[in-house]
């Protein structure tokens, strides 16, 4: 049987091939316009899904970045805002030194006094900062007006506790904890406070104090009461029960700790020492060294004993603010971190899309051109081979 | 004398009839269907004389046409594959770009809603951020319903085309049932009625384009068509009507079915073989029902979802969120075959409603009554073909619940149940008030100032709904009672309401809220987990919204996930039945070649033979002049 080739078929056949050529052409010409290998779904699923994942992620992590920067913003205010702190508390300490020169009168105590209630309000506004977006950064989890409200027995907080946080997966705090911070400061010196009573006469007062031996600490409430006879002052440390002849400047050593009284005690003065508890706050330690200070019946020994206790305060307010300074500063090196990491996952999510769906730029011309040359040539050979035909040479 | 008139009569007769052939096959060379045609010849017999048997010229016998019916069935047949292949491949393509992929993507929609809560995390008093919010629900709303709109189009679209193709096909069912009468007719004359037949053919042909056939001839020439399994679309003189009716279970569907003397009965898809019916069939069956599923699957699970945590966080009113969106409600359909009362209403019914978002399937179901234990249902998952039997009224399954109506369901009462498939048609933003943005959270938890281990707190979450609200029991507060972890959870006079053990890694789970630490806990740990004091400053919820974007809330992957999925599954579709639409496209280009090679027109063939004819007649007409001449002379001589 003999090959016959149909007319008909011939040229659907040729037709056929010449549609072939051009969408393939076309196809890759729409490739190397938009640069993309793979346009719909069906070009390459896996490339197509592993694309769109890529794709969201960096949408994820730029609502992430946007997170970290609100932060940042949060902790590098409540930094700038407890070094502001820490200067009006050092300024306050330079004031109650100075009120602890004897030399000065009523007057001067006065001045003294209306500096220290001045610093006192600066302070209140740098614990009422605002974080610029109708939140305040020491408000804690959230707080609708200031949340440090002076009222008549002190200064009280009308925040929440615990830190706002910006973000679920790390820890990315928008405020700190304000009552924690300002109002729970340890009182004393850590672990006893020392004061004297207020009835006392004399010009004496007690020393801050400190611990000489742990292990014999009792944890309990103690008071030293001074009797002058004769020109003799003796101590009695109660409920111990130990005595003492008194020695201005001299430590006396009860259950652990080291005491130190100076001064001229009278007759029946008293001084106090209780445990320490974390209810310092610095409005209350100043408006005590306040009072005294504007109160012109004080006498030598209670001015003393306010200008001790205040720059005992003082010191420890600003230290409990620098461990707080320190810990936001870390968090801020976190961001830090956080930040840069976010950018590098960032890179590898557009690089894992661009891998997908890009197109290789150098083998797509290539591919190209030789789809070029086959569509040239099925378009040549059609224009010379259909051409031919018997009835061309029957005359 | 008479003899060699009548010798180059009949030479010319059959040079002439050879030659009106060759020019009908020249003339027909490009008409479609065309089977050349060829004169047959015979000798006539001899005539017995003295001298030996003398020919008596040559007779034209019949014309017939070239023919292989094995290679006709044969193009037909790949032609059929290759329409199916090719109207599925069409579909598709039009399918997957309904999937959009980036930025007009739906999973790059509900990014952007989690991305909206993040920024609302920040500032949750902003009333812009808050208009952000409901922006980005819209527009993830605006696009489910889109989508679904696109691809209830291309339903629609599907069973007209299939009505299309059904007309196409009937008429020429009639076309070829009468036909069948002209030829037997016609063949009754002892000739072949060629051009009937090659016109048969092609309408076979056309038939088979849309639906696959299988033919049969008969003893007296006329061809049976069949379809599907063995339903005879013509038989004989007599032609049946295929109909596009609606699908029995589903309405909105197509379903092919043959009316035989007035009963119509439906045809099963997959006993229709190929042709463009059964590709569209297919692509409405499987490919969109799976597309219209995965779609409504992950709406209705991240929209659940959505709604259910607004009903966990305070809005700035002070109350529990309001729904965000609203979804399309699932649907139970009775099957066609029901029991129905008078006014065509099915008797019994069913209500569907999602119970757990997270546990929904992309699938359709089917509920009847279960056959191994009566009075009791059977649900069939429809993606895998998993069966659920052994369930009664009120049951959960794959996440949604089915309730009975008032009436139950009568004996052989069959229903197709679509939780999920519904859901993005009917998807709308339900919260037009930004101030209804549940961004804060009812509890908030802090640690004690007095506290003197290193545990901190890490989250506070709400899980679920509290089984008695918050703020009847008002401020609680979780108290560590030994080093090693055990606590109880107190409430505002000390009675306490709950005490466990905690472990680290694992939260402290009360009445809805999960408390997560972070650090260890000494003992007299104290942690206050009190109403929050300030809603307008709280982004609890906030942050809870934000963190879906992680959770896998669509049946165990994430929603961007399930997304690509879906993408990718469409993509794999679209990718295989491009590959099958070239292959079978190839191949029916080979069978229709093998052909036409054999019965199709070659101009240079006819040209050689116009040549040979020419040359027999012009010989023939020579012969008669000879003859003429031969005459003349013997007249002639008689003559003189």
């Amino acid at each position: 049987m003999t090959m016959r080739v149909s007319n008909l078929s011939r040229y659907e056949g040729a037709i056929d091939t010449l549609q072939r050529r051009q969408t393939e052409m076309s196809h890759a010409q729409l490739q190397m316009t938009s640069g993309k290998r793979v346009h719909v779904p069906s070009d390459d699923p896996t490339a197509a899904a592993r694309a769109e994942r890529a794709f969201i992620a960096q949408q994820r992590i730029t609502a992430e970045q946007r997170s970290v920067d609100v932060s940042r913003n949060a902790m590098a205010l409540v930094e700038a805002g407890l070094g502001q702190a820490g200067d009006l508390l050092q300024s306050a300490r330079e004031r109650l030194l100075e009120a602890g020169n004897g030399s000065y009168n009523d007057g001067e105590r006065q001045a003294l006094s209306t500096h220290l209630k001045q610093l006192r309000s600066q302070l209140l506004a740098v614990a009422n900062q605002t974080d610029g977006a109708g939140g305040y950064i020491f408000g804690g989890q959230g707080s609708v007006a200031p949340p440090f409200q002076d009222a008549v027995g002190g200064v009280a907080f009308a925040g929440s506790g615990g830190q706002g946080q910006v973000s679920v997966s790390e820890q990315m705090p928008t405020s700190v904890d304000g009552e924690a911070l300002w109002l729970t400061v340890r009182s004393g010196n850590g672990v006893f406070v020392t004061d004297a009573a207020a009835t006392n006469t004399g010009s004496a007062y007690i020393a801050p104090g400190s611990v000489s031996d742990p292990s014999l600490l009792t944890g309990g409430s103690y008071d030293i009461t001074f009797s002058v006879v004769g020109g003799v002052t003796s101590y009695t440390v109660n409920p111990v029960g130990a005595t003492g002849s008194y020695v201005s400047g001299g430590t006396i050593y009860v259950d652990g700790m080291a005491l130190q009284v100076s001064g001229a005690p009278a007759d029946g003065d008293q001084f106090t020492i209780v445990p320490a508890a974390p209810d310092l706050d610095p409005f209350e330690a100043l408006d005590r060294a306040i009072a005294v200070l504007d109160d012109p019946a004080s006498n030598d020994g209670l001015v003393a004993q306010a200008v001790s206790n205040g720059v005992r305060d003082m010191d420890a307010v600003m230290s409990h603010f620098q461990a707080a300074r320190s810990v936001a500063g870390a968090t801020l090196s976190r961001l830090e971190v956080i930040d840069s990491r976010n950018q590098d996952r960032d890179l590898w999510a557009k690089s894992v899309q661009s891998d997908a769906e890009d197109l290789d730029m150098v083998q797509a011309v290539s591919d190209f051109q030789n789809k070029q040359t086959s569509y040239q040539a099925a378009l040549q050979s059609y224009s010379i081979v259909q051409r031919m035909s018997l009835f061309d040479y029957i005359k | 004398m008479s003899t060699l008139m009548q010798l180059g009569t009949r030479a010319m007769f059959a040079a002439y009839a050879q030659l009106q052939t060759t020019n009908q096959n020249i003339a027909n060379a490009n008409t479609p269907g065309y089977s050349r045609q060829q004169v047959m010849l015979g000798t006539a017999p001899g005539q017995f004389s003295g001298s030996g048997y003398f020919g008596r010229g040559v007779t034209v016998q019949t014309v017939t046409r070239a023919t292989n019916m094995f290679l006709t069935a044969q193009a037909a047949a790949t032609q059929s594959a290759a329409s199916a292949d090719a109207s599925r491949l069409t579909m598709l393509q039009q399918l997957e770009r309904v999937f959009g992929t980036g930025q007009a993507g739906l999973g790059y929609a509900a990014t952007q809603v989690f991305n909206a809560f993040s920024e609302l995390a920040a500032a949750p008093g902003d009333m812009a951020a808050r208009q952000a919010v409901l922006a980005r629900a819209e527009d993830f709303a605006s696009l489910a319903r889109s989508n679904s709109d696109q691809i209830e189009m291309l339903q629609a679209n599907v069973v007209s085309d299939v009505r299309n193709a059904v007309d196409v096909v009937n008429v020429a069912a009639v076309g070829v049932a009468d036909l069948n009468r002209r030829i037997a007719e016609a063949l009754a004359t002892g000739h072949t009625p060629n051009d009937l037949m090659d016109s048969r053919d092609q309408l076979i042909r056309d038939i088979s384009n849309k639906i696959e056939v299988n033919t049969i001839t008969a003893p007296d020439g006329s061809l049976s068509v069949f379809v599907g399994n063995g339903q005879s679309l013509v038989l004989g003189g007599q032609a049946n009507q295929l109909v596009a009716m609606q699908d029995r279970f589903d309405p909105s569907r197509a379903e092919l079915g043959m009316n035989v003397a007035g009963f119509t009965t439906p045809l099963a898809t997959s006993t229709l073989g190929g042709g463009e019916i059964s590709g569209l069939l297919q692509f409405q069956d499987s490919d969109l029902v799976e597309a219209r599923n995965r779609l409504g699957h992950i709406v209705a699970a991240l929209g659940t979802a959505i709604n259910t945590q607004q009903s966990l966080g305070v809005d700035l009113t002070g109350g529990a969120g309001a729904p965000l969106f609203e979804l399309g409600e699932p649907v139970a359909i009775a099957h066609k075959a029901n029991a129905r009362d008078a006014f065509g209403v099915p008797l019994a019914s069913i209500t569907l409603a999602v119970a757990d978002p997270a546990a929904l399937k992309a699938s359709e179901y089917t509920l009847e009554e279960d056959p191994a234990s009566p009075g009791q249902y059977l649900i069939t998952r429809l993606f895998d073909g998993q069966t659920f039997g052994g369930l009664n009224d009120g049951d959960t399954v794959d996440g949604f619940t089915f309730t009975l109506g008032a009436v139950p369901p009568q004996p052989g009462d069959r229903f197709l149940l679509k939780p999920v498939s519904t859901a993005a048609a009917g998807a709308a933003l339900a919260l037009q008030n930004p101030r209804g943005v549940a961004a804060a959270s009812p509890l908030m938890a802090a640690a004690a100032a007095t506290n003197t281990g290193t545990a901190a707190v890490g989250s506070l979450q709400m899980a679920s709904a509290p089984a008695t609200p918050y703020a009847a029991i008002g401020d609680m507060s979780v108290v560590f009672t030994s080093g090693t972890g055990d606590y109880e959870i107190r409430d505002g006079g000390g009675a306490v309401l709950s005490s466990g053990t905690w472990a680290a890694g694992n939260p402290i789970a009360f009445n809805g809220f999960e408390l997560h630490l972070t650090g260890v806990p000494a003992n007299g740990d104290q942690f206050a987990v009190t109403l929050t004091a300030f809603p307008n400053a709280s982004n609890g919820n906030a942050l809870a919204f934000d963190a879906m974007a992680t959770r896998l809330l669509v049946d165990g992957s994430t929603v961007s996930d399930a997304y690509a999925e879906a993408l990718a599954s469409v993509g794999v579709r679209a990718q295989g039945a491009a590959a099958a639409a070239d292959t079978s496209a190839a191949v029916a280009a080979r069978t229709m070649e093998a052909l036409t090679s054999e019965v199709g027109v070659n101009l240079d063939e006819e040209a050689a033979r116009l040549i040979q004819y020419q040359q027999a007649l012009q010989a023939a007409a020579k012969m008669l002049q000879t003859a003429q001449s031969v005459m003349d002379m013997l007249v002639e001589l008689g003559g003189r």
